[in-house]
């Protein structure tokens, strides 16, 4: 006879007793796997400087979410194996400069895992996109090494792997002015990240065909990727076209009213983080609306936020800043397009 | 067959998997030694045992009697001798055990005896509505789909207010189960008197007989009786399709509004081997003591087979060719809505309408976080946001719950079925609607409790006064309320009536 124990609780399933479910593991490897493109962009762009630092970063991401777990009592296995923590430390590698020092993506890598998800309440209950957090909390506190992106092409990309690294190790962080293309270096932060008054740089080489040179090609890398994660249904539709849309639309609005003084839609959602935000960032599940409206809603208010940052805004970038303010408004967003409820139409009955 | 179907929201399409027993002919098997007869298969009040331990009984002989209105008969499934009365294990969630007449079965089957007067629909319908209703009554008969809802209550209900259209159910749209599929096809004569009857019976505008598309077999029996009694109609094969709501959804376009009944918007939902046995009944005065269950999954002799209520889960897996219980379970029901078998020796009860062999898979063990996804959203039927139910159950917010709608959730497992995260949602959901329930009878309680001493006192100073006068005055005010409540049912009736000539 096989009377099941009743104490071994843990065996006893209820019902549904059949899972369709997409697996978070195989979403993450998906995602970073879309995220490799992107990636080798930036290497022939800007050199193998990323790569240095997504290490730093994966390692400690890995280490402190590990530690974080088990100091709360949770045991990390899970939570190590979904891979949500690499893509969390790629992502905020490839918002900082190739060639900052490494503290930085160490710094902030642990500032959005520990403050950013962990001080939340940990997963699923982090209200703001702990990638962001990160970032945000970089740019404030260092904002000069924040801006000091390297132009596309130039000495930048023909570093070898150990140059990179004595770069990125060793050097103080005032020896940075010496690691990027002087002239280009206004220009490159200026065009990399806050997109103001663009038209009169239009002369410099600075700007590639549409977007901000090179930053093009990375942002259609981008676009690969994350139309193939649309493709594969890893990601869903609606936050990213909702993003574009919103920031497309802001865009185009912008710069029919004023042509001189704002860029067009191209070049908003070719540069700068545009297409890394669309697939990658406001997808994030946790910090956006999970109702389908609330989404659609979600998606467009970042995406007409980042316009308005990137335009108006006093901080470099808009997506950042926007993916926040959009979460702390995501809850009330859930609660006011919520479902209609099945039984609650004023339909006549006859 | 032109009525236009309607979609309702969310749901899930599922790997059928019915072709592994669908078309093979039900069969029947050889009977236990002992019977187990809970006298609780249905919702609403345990039956009352009317039986003495070592008392022989007959076959359909009347066991535990119904005490209440929403409560059910059980009768004896064979000839035998009454063993015990005792608590035995049954089919629940938790593995509670449940009190049960445990019966020896003797040796002699005296099986058509009862079926030589039967009556065809026509010879019923010249009786009165009321004494079908008895009938119907007196056999036990409790919804066969799964819920066991006292069918001659759900059919008084019906009775009182105007019905526009009856829906007989055969969609079973859980995976695997296939026995009303079956049904319908080896006896398509007697769901179609059954039909006709019932039409008749709560004096429907109209009757649909609601099928699954993919059941081409089941169609052609039923089509093939030519009854215009009904329309035949095949439902898009969506989970949960069978589910009365969603079904009402896809037939009529209506919703039952939250908190209401199908009657509520004029509509009667039943099984399809509710209504046979509601024709059985009728006719033959035939008690419910046997029924269809399908076994299924990874079983040798998978199929479907007659069952007599109270036959041991062991005996039948062991007459469908047994199974490995080292790396398999068992469930009653389907896979989306079933509980697990803890203990093989609980008995089939009339609700239990398959038992599905499934692999025990070892998992690795899931992260259980929400990742508020939002996959959970779109599939859910009622249009619940599951997730914030489940943080909402899971901290035990109970306010915060019921302003969710919880107790809107039919529990299909939509949600639970598609987490990434494989948070038995449906789990957080039974707990919290039953713990939020026995709060609220913790507090009927007090309630009640209070009314009573207050209603004491009240009654302490009218004695007072005078004794004689107040059992004169009680009598009348106990005599007023039966005619009232007479004429009340009168009102309702004639209310009925009228709305219908309209
Ligand atoms: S499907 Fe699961 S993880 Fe996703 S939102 Fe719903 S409950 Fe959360
Ligand atoms: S179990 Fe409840 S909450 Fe989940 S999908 Fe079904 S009705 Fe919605």
């Amino acid at each position: 006879m096989w009377i099941r124990a009743f104490v071994n609780e843990s065996l006893i399933k209820s019902s549904p007793h059949i899972s369709g479910a997409r697996d978070v593991r195989w979403i993450m490897q998906q995602v970073l796997l879309a995220l490799l493109p992107g990636i080798v962009a930036y290497v022939i762009l800007f050199g193998p400087g990323i790569l240095i630092h997504l290490g730093i970063a994966a390692a400690t991401a890995l280490g402190l979410e590990n530690l974080a777990l088990r100091w709360q009592g949770i045991d990390p296995q899970p939570f190590l194996r979904d891979g949500s923590v690499l893509v969390l430390a790629c992502l905020i590698t490839l918002a900082i400069p190739p060639y900052a020092p490494w503290w930085i993506s160490f710094l902030g890598v642990a500032f959005a895992v520990l403050i950013g998800k962990h001080a939340f309440g940990g997963l699923g209950h982090n209200l703001f996109n702990p990638a962001m957090v990160g970032y945000i909390f970089l740019l404030l506190c260092f904002p000069r090494i924040m801006g000091q992106w390297p132009s596309a092409g130039l000495d930048a990309a023909s570093r070898g792997l150990i140059d990179s690294a004595s770069l990125i190790f060793t050097s103080a962080p005032d020896g940075i002015d010496g690691r990027s293309g002087a002239t280009a270096l206004d220009h490159v932060k200026t065009q990399a990240t806050l997109m103001r008054m663009q038209s009169e740089m239009h002369a410099d080489n600075i700007l590639g065909l549409v977007g901000g040179r090179g930053w093009e090609w990375i942002n259609l890398a981008f676009l690969a990727g994350g139309g193939w994660l649309l493709l594969r249904g890893v990601v869903r539709w609606r936050l990213p076209l909702s993003f574009l849309c919103g920031l497309g639309l802001a865009a185009s609005i912008g710069f029919i009213s004023d042509p001189e003084l704002h860029r067009g839609l191209w070049f908003h959602l070719l540069t700068g983080a545009g297409l890394l935000a669309a697939f990658f960032i406001v997808t994030d599940p946790v910090s956006s609306a999970t109702t389908p409206k609330g989404m659609l809603v979600f998606g467009f208010g970042a995406g007409v936020c980042t316009y308005l940052i990137r335009e108006f805004g006093s901080y470099p970038d808009g997506v950042a800043f926007a993916i926040v303010s959009m979460n702390a408004c995501a809850p009330l967003i859930d609660r006011l397009t919520q479902p209609r409820l099945y039984g609650t139409q004023t339909k006549e009955t006859k | 067959m032109n009525r236009t179907l309607h979609a309702f929201k969310g749901g899930l399409k599922l790997a059928s998997h019915k072709d592994q027993t669908r078309h093979i002919a039900t069969r029947d098997i050889c009977h236990p030694e002992t019977l187990y007869l809970p006298i609780k298969q249905h919702v609403g009040m345990a039956a009352v045992p009317c039986v003495e331990v070592g008392q022989a009984v007959r076959k359909g002989e009347l066991v535990a009697r119904s005490q209440a209105y929403v409560s059910m008969h059980v009768h004896a499934p064979a000839d035998g001798i009454v063993a015990s009365l005792r608590d035995f294990p049954v089919i629940h969630p938790s593995g509670l055990q449940a009190l049960c007449i445990e019966l020896s079965v003797s040796e002699r089957h005296d099986d058509d005896r009862l079926t030589a007067r039967g009556a065809n629909p026509a010879d019923l319908m010249r009786l009165e509505r009321h004494v079908i209703y008895d009938r119907i009554e007196q056999a036990g008969i409790v919804g066969l789909g799964g819920a066991g809802f006292p069918a001659h209550v759900k059919m008084h209900e019906g009775s009182l207010q105007h019905v526009d259209v009856l829906i007989i159910n055969g969609v079973e749209c859980e995976p695997y189960i296939t026995c009303d599929a079956r049904l319908m096809q080896e006896q398509a004569q007697d769901v179609v008197a059954g039909a006709t009857l019932i039409r008749w019976l709560v004096e429907a505008d109209a009757c649909i007989v609601a099928i699954e598309e993919d059941m081409d077999d089941t169609r052609g029996a039923l089509a093939q009786c030519k009854s215009d009694a009904f329309e035949l109609i095949a439902v898009p094969a969506i989970y949960p399709a069978g589910s009365e709501k969603q079904l009402i959804t896809v037939l009529t376009g209506l919703e039952v509004p939250s908190g209401s009944l199908p009657i509520d918007i004029g509509i009667v939902v039943l099984n399809v081997a509710t209504v046979v046995a509601i024709y059985r009944a009728a006719a033959y005065g035939l008690p419910l003591t046997e029924r269809i269950v399908t076994v299924a999954g990874d079983i040798s002799m998978p199929g479907n087979i007659k069952a007599l209520i109270g036959t041991p889960v062991q005996h039948v897996l062991d007459q469908c060719g047994g199974f490995d219980s080292a790396t398999h379970r068992v469930l009653s029901g389907g896979p989306m809505m079933g509980i697990e078998i803890l203990d093989p020796r609980a008995p089939i009860t009339k609700v239990t309408n398959c038992l599905l062999v499934l692999e025990r898979k070892l998992q690795p063990p899931a992260s259980k976080a929400c990742i508020r996804c939002g996959d959970c959203v779109p599939v859910c039927p009622i249009g619940l946001q599951p997730q914030q139910l489940f943080e909402a159950s899971r901290s035990a917010d109970v306010d915060e719950a019921q302003d969710l709608n919880l107790f809107d959730c039919i529990e299909c497992g939509c949600c639970s079925y598609v987490c990434p995260s494989e948070i038995p949602l449906v789990h957080y959901f039974r707990y919290a609607k039953s713990s939020i329930e026995s709060l609220d009878i913790d507090r009927a309680a007090a309630d009640d409790a209070r009314l009573r001493f207050e209603r004491h006192k009240t009654r302490l100073s009218a004695s007072e006064s005078s004794d004689v006068d107040e059992q004169v005055s009680l009598a009348d005010v106990s005599g007023l309320r039966v005619s009232e409540l007479q004429n009340q049912v009168h009102d309702a009736i004639a209310r009925a009536r009228q709305r219908r000539k309209k």
